[in-house]
């Protein structure tokens, strides 16, 4: 890795770690790091290492894994589309995913379980959905857009349809879970993300390279011996899989998938390692996003997808600003 | 007209037509339906379709972007904002303040991306006009989740109103309405032949005497002006400004001067055929953006599929 | 022309771009160790014909082959190390560096896990000293202009270091200056390396100067191919393009210069 992407990296990871320990000393029951120390070792009253060891920790994990998860996807669609503004969100992911949720409150109200699979399964069928309508002899980053932008809207007017025929308490519900929170986080769900999220990293991890070639044309990539249609398919299922998984724990969180990768970037300012900062980009995100969540608005616990939008935005609104003041 | 005579009770035709003239001295239970349901959903549909469709063709071509929507300038975002910013301060809300709450706040937003989006020297960059678009509603859509998941009835009202109906029940509104979307029209008519000139080219427009600045700014004034109208009116309505101006331009080829009024008969046509059949295939009312979105995204991925290759890839 | 052998060939191939059929029963065979230059007018079929012959494209009848097997058969590294590509529009990633971009040439030659080597650092030092663009090493490519930028792209396939190269009218965006030094470094490239060269070129009289073997197509047909010394003439300019001329003998190189003859 070059010299600056490799300070930045460093710089993350400790920014990350920094967040991490006080997300985790923070709280109703504030705790010393000495306090949390013995905690994490086994020893000090059980009520408090509940709190810790089943609360907060959990928590904590599934902010960075799933920050990484969505950064890295965010980074593969905007390669894969060519296009700085390329999320999953983007494509319909996010709204298949609602839609899947939306139908098994209807059916189902209440079932947990039943939400999560039904999150996940929609969210990934979406991305096939698109895939096969977007084939014509192979995949051009226009088409998949221009179908992706049909589908979400199909998607938000089912969502819509279904917000306006049911009670208004299901469709708070419904609301509340579309707007990403980390409440209710526990290890169940680490288990749940954790192998799904390192498996589909080490897959990118292997495909990286190749991705980056890709940018430079379909042409020159396949004229360097890359298989253009197969990595690409490779790398949509994987990101599709990073933003699938995320979503069924914690919810749409928009805009880390977007601006992760764009920030790593321009902190960078080079293409190398460019992945391994975009990743640490986002679960840094989604840390300082959930820790604003939980502390900055009390006594509102507000929805953590709130933060990332609203921040998210302020943040593209400023890159703007700037940019047209310098040209 | 069918869309006046159609809905869940049925109305003869010279029913209708009396109760239309006979203003002030008809009083009957139908007389009220036409005058009070059915004549300001039509309206609407008219009003709320000429602007949007006018406006998503300005969109297009200013931007040389055929995916271009007014939705683009945040104006969804800021009328639901300050809606719901109003709802919160003030609890209920008559037609007038909200009407009038939701086209401020639409109009704020498009202004504010405008320019930020035309940057130094009134260069227009489609690019960052539409980065604009995205993060200022974004940062306004977080606002308004925070504020209405807070309050169910805030909620309550949110989740009708983002999508998007031609469910009016005044009429006043359009004598306000009507005569600023007449004048709108007109004003955005006289600049066919700059849009034309444009679409070649900035550069080449400006070989060709076309103010080129001028002309964007009183396009995107216009197009703020149109779509926070429409926005305030009925809500968002999807894909109708996307598409129509297209429908628009494969009838009636791509000469501004021919294609605009078109847009202008063929968006409202549109608009208020999804809303009839939106009241007509179930009980009660499906809302109009959601039928517009269900015909339009297959209308589009069906183009998508076999349009190709004619300079789309 | 002398029989000399040929490890990339096209046999009777039908090219097709979105339902609309470019060529039909093509067939060209490449002489190896040539400088093989391709000439035709707009959408002869030129460029389209390079796709197929560096496996970009699929014919949809007919076979390319790489020594001796159908290129569509052979592993997509295996042939890469073989044969090197510059298309006509390539995408410059956003901030990226001279001496990266010249290193991703490399690629066929590395494995999944493998770093990078001595070998590879001097073979882009050698690319990058040969289109003189050595002092732009860590230099972004954004900020380069349309000429050095072009000699970046024509340093990372030189980079690939494969016996076979394509490219497809490089010498477009470059000055005149720039033009006659890359088509010199061509020539070396093909005299003294010994690597086979197939060129799509514009310019007919530097293609005329040049190439040692040439093709001239029209409307995806061969019309001609040879030395241009033995296959230039009048008629054939007017064959291929249409265009009344006069051919007069360089007075540098005695190759054939085409002079039109206008109004």
């Amino acid at each position: 890795m070059k010299k600056r992407p490799l300070i930045i990296f460093c710089f993350l990871l400790l920014a990350v770690g920094s967040v991490m320990l006080s997300a985790l000393c923070r709280g109703a029951i504030p705790l010393s790091l000495h306090d949390l120390w013995l905690l994490l070792t086994g020893n000090g009253p059980a009520g408090l290492r509940l709190v810790v060891v089943e609360w907060r920790l959990p928590r904590v994990l599934i902010a960075v894994f799933c920050g990484a998860a969505l950064g890295i996807s965010g980074a593969i669609f905007q390669s894969i589309l060519r296009n700085p503004l390329g999320s999953p969100d983007v494509l319909g992911l996010n709204a298949g995913a609602f839609s899947g949720v939306l139908a098994v409150m209807l059916l189902w109200p209440s079932n947990l379980f039943a939400m999560t699979l039904a999150s996940l399964v929609s969210a990934a069928l979406t991305g096939a959905i698109i895939y096969l309508l977007a084939w014509r002899q192979g995949i051009t980053p226009y088409r998949l857009i221009l179908i992706g932008i049909g589908i979400r809207a199909l998607l938000m007017s089912f969502n819509g349809w279904v917000m306006t025929s049911t009670s208004l308490s299901t469709a708070m519900s419904a609301g509340l879970w579309s707007a990403g929170s980390l409440n209710g986080v526990n290890w169940q769900s680490v288990n749940l993300v954790f192998p799904a999220v390192v498996i589909a990293l080490l897959g990118v991890a292997m495909l990286a390279k190749r991705m980056r070639l890709m940018e430079m044309g379909d042409d020159l990539a396949c004229a360097l011996g890359i298989r253009t249609e197969r990595t690409r398919l490779g790398l949509l299922f994987l990101a599709t899989l990073l933003t699938a998984v995320p979503t069924a724990v914690i919810g749409p969180v928009s805009f880390v998938a977007l601006v992760a990768p764009q920030i790593a970037r321009r902190l960078a300012n080079s293409p190398s390692g460019v992945l391994w900062n975009t990743a640490l980009c986002g679960s840094l995100l989604l840390l300082v996003a959930d820790y604003l969540a939980q502390h900055a608005f009390l006594p509102y616990q507000l929805p953590v997808g709130v933060i990332t939008v609203s921040v998210g935005g302020i943040y593209l609104l400023s890159l703007l600003v700037r940019e047209a003041r310098r040209s | 007209m069918v869309s006046l005579l159609n809905g869940a009770k049925t109305i003869s035709l010279s029913e209708s037509w009396s109760s239309l003239s006979l203003w002030h001295t008809c009083h009957s239970e139908n007389c009220d339906i036409i005058r009070y349901s059915r004549l300001p959903r039509t309206l609407a549909g008219l009003v709320a379709g000429c602007a949007l469709g006018l406006a998503g063709a300005l969109m297009q071509s200013l931007t040389r972007n055929p995916l271009a929507d007014p939705g683009l300038l945040g104006v969804n975002s800021g009328a639901s904002f300050v809606t719901v910013v109003g709802l919160s301060f003030w609890g209920t809300l008559s037609f007038w303040q909200s009407f009038s709450l939701a086209f401020l706040g639409a109009l704020l937003a498009a202004v504010v991306v405008a320019i930020t989006g035309a940057g130094r020297g009134g260069r227009l960059n489609p690019i960052r006009l539409t980065l604009a678009g995205v993060s200022l509603a974004a940062i306004l859509e977080g606002l308004t989740s925070g504020i209405s998941l807070l309050n169910p009835d805030i909620y309550d009202h949110l989740r009708f109103w983002q999508t998007g109906s031609l469910d009016v029940r005044q009429l006043t509104i359009f004598t306000l309405l009507g005569p600023v979307v007449a004048i709108a029209t007109l004003c955005t008519l006289t600049l066919s032949r700059s849009l034309n000139a444009i679409s070649m080219g900035e550069d080449l427009a400006r070989t060709l005497g076309t103010r080129v600045g001028l002309v964007q700014l009183c396009g995107l004034l216009l197009i703020a002006l149109l779509s926070a109208c429409a926005t305030a009116l009925t809500g968002p309505i999807a894909f109708i400004g996307l598409v129509a101006p297209h429908l628009a331009r494969g009838l009636l080829g791509s000469d501004h001067r021919y294609f605009l009024p078109g847009t202008v008969l063929i968006t409202p046509a549109v608009l208020l055929l999804a809303d009839i059949i939106g009241r007509s295939i179930a009980p009660g009312e499906i809302r109009v953006s959601i039928i517009t979105a269900l015909i339009g995204a297959p209308v589009l991925i069906i183009l998508v599929r076999h349009r190709i290759g004619r300079g789309m890839s | 022309m002398s029989l000399s052998s040929s490890r990339l060939a096209a046999r009777d191939v039908t090219l097709a771009y979105d339902n609309k059929t470019v060529a039909e029963q093509l067939s060209v065979t490449i002489p190896d160790g040539e400088f093989t230059v391709i000439i035709g007018p707009n959408a002869c079929g030129k460029s389209t014909l390079l796709k197929a012959l560096s496996r970009v494209i699929k014919p949809v009848a007919g076979q390319v082959i790489l020594d001796g097997q159908a290129i569509h058969q052979l592993p997509a590294k295996e042939v890469a190390r073989q044969l090197g590509l510059l298309p006509q529009n390539s995408h410059t990633p956003a901030g990226i560096t001279v001496a990266d971009l010249v290193g991703r040439g490399r690629y066929p030659h590395q494995s999944l896990f493998g770093g990078w080597r001595l070998e590879d650092s001097q073979a882009v030092a050698e690319a990058m000293a040969a289109t003189h663009i050595d002092h732009l090493a860590d230099r972004p490519v954004e900020q380069l202009s349309g000429g050095q930028r072009q000699r970046v792209w024509i340093a990372m396939v030189l980079a690939q270091q494969t016996p076979l190269l394509l490219l497809d009218e490089p010498t477009t965006w470059l000055d005149i200056t720039h033009q006659i030094e890359l088509m010199e470094l061509l020539r070396e490239l093909n005299q003294r390396h010994g690597r086979t060269l197939v060129v799509v070129l514009h310019e007919l009289n530097q293609a005329c100067r040049y190439a040692s073997h040439l093709i001239a197509m029209r409307e995806g047909a061969i019309i001609a191919e040879g030395r241009p010394s033995e296959i230039i003439t009048a008629e054939l300019i007017e064959q291929v393009y249409g265009l009344k001329a006069v051919i007069i003998a360089d007075p540098i190189a005695g190759t054939p210069m085409i002079v039109p003859v206008g109004k």
